[in-house]
């Protein structure tokens, strides 16, 4: 039963710096982004073929593949979401749905749908011992990382200028333009870093989780389902919301079968909203 | 310092403003008066740049601002306090003025702009890590002005700060702006007519989209049009 907590808690921080990632998004914009997940699935591919390549290391690949994704999401505010983020809200949201489907099938295109493993990174196959329970080094790794960048995100919200614009934006975009504040462009920099965070999730996941072309749907909807629970634009929501994700799963998993491990987790997620509609830490 | 010539502006294709024109100059307080709907606020959305103008010009120290976005208008110097308040509720007094002051780079401006507004509103000093939410009502309205001040405005454009406040709050408020007004230039619009008018220099009244009458402010509270439209005299 340890072994399950702690698989589950260690699953639940990549998780949290997922559904962080999607929460800025959705609480600062209004938009969901249903993409999500995709940009997960481009960070590990990105890992995959720099590995598989020329050989780089994914924790190496690790700053490449966030600025790329960085890149990514800033490119999918200007290209796509800012033409229609002032219709129908609807439309954006729908926009990145479309985004969403795209990425996959261009991957299945390119790429053929075939699973594919890191299996020789630096990090690959190593374990720890502590009495009986075993814990994996990429997962290990995967998870110190993620709170890692869990700390620089809450420390770039609340002490940096440009954080601080990114909260008054999703608190008030007309009082935050009388401000001074150019809301487009925090738009562009919250998807970016919306982005970066999936960019650094992919390439922490990708030398122990297997890496093909749907994987995003999953992400998308788990990471919905997180923000959801903890409550929309907190991280703080985020980040206790991937841990019970996580660790409903793990438990799941081991009292359901693996097959069914998600019942679990959307079974608790109904629960959640009947009692706290606003999820967990929700305004 | 402001010039507003001919404007026309409304929301997608519903006009409000008809034909507009008005002017602040230096160193004045003007009030702008008009019931509900007349179109005060839509006038001020005008000149900070959030509503763009179907037609007419809006000029500021000699330049054009008409086409220029709502955010840079804050640096020509020009702050809008919003009707309502709109206080980042969420975040603590002192991050909503730093808020006020985005534009400003210099840290040790920021500073002295801050020093600034907590000996002009001890309240706000006392409450600064407070979340702006927890304020009542004058002070949200107090948090409002001085957060506009922040960016070190040559024009100050308040809308309606008497808005829910109670009779005495109204009236410290508004001596607060006159205070303001000794080196900061104010544009402010108003329901509350007899007030307005009394501590304005010059006065327009605007009734459905249009300026129907202007003066100075005693001139104005003397006319039998606005003592038996506004005041119920
Ligand atoms: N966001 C909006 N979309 C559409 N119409 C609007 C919007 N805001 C205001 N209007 C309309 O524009 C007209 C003028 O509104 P405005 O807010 O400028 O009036 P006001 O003089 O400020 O009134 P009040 O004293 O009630 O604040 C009204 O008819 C109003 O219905
Ligand atoms: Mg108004």
């Amino acid at each position: 039963m340890g072994q399950i907590i702690v698989n589950g808690i260690l699953m639940g921080f990549i998780y949290s710096l997922v559904a962080i990632g999607l929460t800025l998004t959705w609480g600062t914009m209004g938009i969901p982004n249903f993409a999500h997940g995709d940009f997960l699935m481009l960070s590990m591919y990105l890992a995959f073929w720099a590995f598989e390549l020329i050989g780089i290391d994914p924790l190496l690949m690790l700053p490449i593949c966030i600025l790329a994704i960085f890149i990514l999401g800033v490119l999918t505010y200007k290209g796509i979401i800012s033409r229609v983020i002032d219709g129908a809200s609807l439309t954006a949201l729908l926009a990145t749905f479309g985004l969403g489907m795209f990425l996959k099938n261009l991957a299945q295109f390119l790429w053929t749908p075939n699973y594919r493993y890191i299996n020789d990174a630096l990090v690959s196959g190593k374990i720890i011992k502590l009495g009986n329970i075993v814990l994996g080094v990429p997962q290990i790794v995967a998870a110190v990382g993620s709170i890692l960048l869990v700390v620089v995100i809450v420390y770039f919200m609340e002490n940096t200028r440009t954080g601080k614009a990114i909260q008054a934006t999703a608190l008030n975009r007309n009082t935050a333009l009388l401000m001074g504040i150019n809301t487009s462009k925090i738009f562009a920099i919250t998807f970016g870093i919306t982005g970066a965070c999936v960019g650094a999730a992919g390439a922490l996941m990708s030398s122990f989780f297997p890496i093909y072309p749907t994987l995003g749907s999953l992400f998308s909807t788990l990471s919905l389902v997180i923000v959801a629970l903890g409550g929309l634009g907190s991280i703080k929501g985020a980040l206790y919301g991937g841990l019970i994700i996580g660790l409903t799963e793990a438990i799941g998993g081991y009292f359901l079968g693996t097959q069914f491990k998600y019942l679990l987790v959307f079974l608790i997620y109904l629960i959640v909203i009947q009692v706290r509609p606003k999820g967990l830490f929700g305004w | 310092m402001l010039k507003v010539k001919n404007l026309n502006v409304g929301y997608g294709n519903v006009p409000v403003l008809f034909d507009l024109s008005l002017e602040v100059k230096q160193g004045e307080l003007v009030s702008v008066v008009g019931s509900n709907g007349a179109g005060k606020s839509t006038l001020i959305r005008a000149i900070s740049g959030i509503l763009k103008p179907y037609s007419g010009e809006i000029e500021f120290m000699g330049e054009r601002i008409d086409n220029v976005p709502a955010y840079k208008v804050v640096e020509k110097g020009i702050a809008h306090v919003p009707e309502g308040r709109q206080v980042f509720g969420k975040l603590s007094v002192k991050d909503n003025l730093l808020l006020g002051a985005y534009t400003i780079r210099d840290e040790k401006i920021i500073n002295a702009r801050l020093n600034e507004m907590y000996e002009l509103f001890p309240r706000l000093k006392e409450r600064e890590h407070q979340k702006a939410e927890t304020l009542s009502g004058g002070e949200q309205q107090m948090l409002a002005i001085a957060r506009g001040l922040m960016s070190n405005p040559k024009l100050l454009m308040v809308d309606e700060v008497s808005l829910g406040l109670a009779p005495v709050i109204v009236e410290r408020v508004l001596e607060v702006l006159k205070v303001i007004s000794k080196d900061v230039t104010v544009l402010m619009v108003e329901q509350n007519v007899q007030e307005a008018l009394e501590i304005a220099d010059r006065a327009y009244v605007i009734q459905n989209g249009r300026i129907v009458m202007e003066g100075p402010g005693e001139e104005l509270l003397e006319s039998d049009m606005i003592k038996k439209a506004y005041l119920g005299l």
